[in-house]
């Protein structure tokens, strides 16, 4: 399964805040295992390596200072990655902070979005697509604990 | 033509039967949850499938290991509610005449001093679908649910080998009278 365009709940959520010059926007696409390597991530195992190259695009989205504008963004991306069929793979959230992770996908994970809102109204956007084996991911995240 | 028309009715209903995986928290204490004073905490099955896989994965000829993965396997999902600032009591009394209104059975109960602390189980066909825990004292509240297909030596088995939220607590419980069931 290959990667579906973007989720639209974050690309509305872009569009909206593209002209902001207080938004930030990354995006990495391509070959990941050469950003892994720059950032010295140790990726010599095969697993790691093949989970580093099921990344296909990853991108990062910081929205702008704005407490309550963030708390009703965090809201609506909620119910939107949910209209789209996202599915919550777990989630934390103690008053004001919070941290969501949306998957796509039932054997193979093939989308991945991350929302981290912090306790000072602070709201974070990771998205992450590429197709990931689940079991493939578990013995990524096992070899990461064991470095 | 009445019998096929039944029919997709039916296989609805099965259909609807069959994703009805609500937790006692989303059933009856949802309102709790937008509540600003309260903390989530939600783990998915997928999220679990995943835990118990990378467990198996790496358990190479260690058959406890292997065993542990597959019943984590089996937890379909966590979800957890807690505050430090509500009156953790009264908190308690209401949710325990919800849920004995709706056929949780107690568990195990544990009371001292000013703490509370109860596990209720919800059963179908011998298995335990669903295992909560409530804990108050003074201001705190803890309710979690744990959904999933087990024994009662699942359970124990949980309880001693993981540090599966709320499992900590079971154990030590069980400990005391032991076999709980």
């Amino acid at each position: 399964m290959t990667a579906q365009a973007q989720s639209k709940s974050v690309k509305a959520m872009y569009e909206k805040y593209k002209s902001n010059d207080d938004f930030f926007h990354l995006e990495l696409g391509g070959n990941f295992m050469n950003f892994a390597q720059g950032f010295k991530i140790d990726i010599d195992e095969n697993d790691m390596a093949t989970v580093a190259k099921s990344i296909e695009k990853l991108n990062f989205f910081n929205l702008p200072d704005n407490s309550d504008q963030n708390k009703m963004e965090y809201k609506a991306l909620l119910k939107g990655l949910e209209k789209e069929r996202y599915e919550l793979l777990m989630e934390t959230t103690d008053k004001k902070s919070g941290i969501s992770i949306f998957s796509k996908g039932s054997t193979k994970i093939s989308d991945l979005v991350v929302l981290v809102s912090g306790d000072e109204g602070d709201l974070m956007v990771f998205e992450m697509k590429g197709s990931f084996d689940q079991e493939l991911v578990a013995k990524a995240v096992n070899y990461k604990s064991k470095n | 033509m009445k019998k096929l028309l039944f029919v997709p009715f039916l296989l609805l209903a099965i259909f609807f039967q069959a994703s009805a995986q609500d937790d006692a928290i989303q059933k009856f204490f949802s309102k709790y949850m937008d509540d600003d004073r309260f903390s989530r905490v939600y783990i998915s099955p997928k999220m679990m499938q995943m835990a118990g896989g990378f467990l198996k994965s790496n358990a190479g000829t260690d058959k406890e290991a292997e065993e542990l993965g597959t019943l984590i396997s089996k937890v379909k999902g966590i979800r957890i509610l807690s505050s430090e600032e509500v009156d953790g009591k009264s908190l308690y009394g209401q949710v325990m005449s919800t849920l004995t209104k709706n056929k949780f059975e107690d568990l195990m109960d544990v009371q001292d001093k000013g703490s509370s602390l109860k596990f209720m189980v919800r059963e179908e066909g011998g298995l335990v679908k669903e295992l909560l825990m409530i804990s108050a004292d003074g201001k705190d509240f803890t309710l979690l649910s744990m959904l999933g297909s087990f024994t009662y030596a699942d359970l124990n088995m949980l309880a001693d080998k993981t540090d599966i939220p709320g499992m900590q607590q079971y154990g030590k419980g069980s400990k005391g009278s032991k076999g709980a069931k």
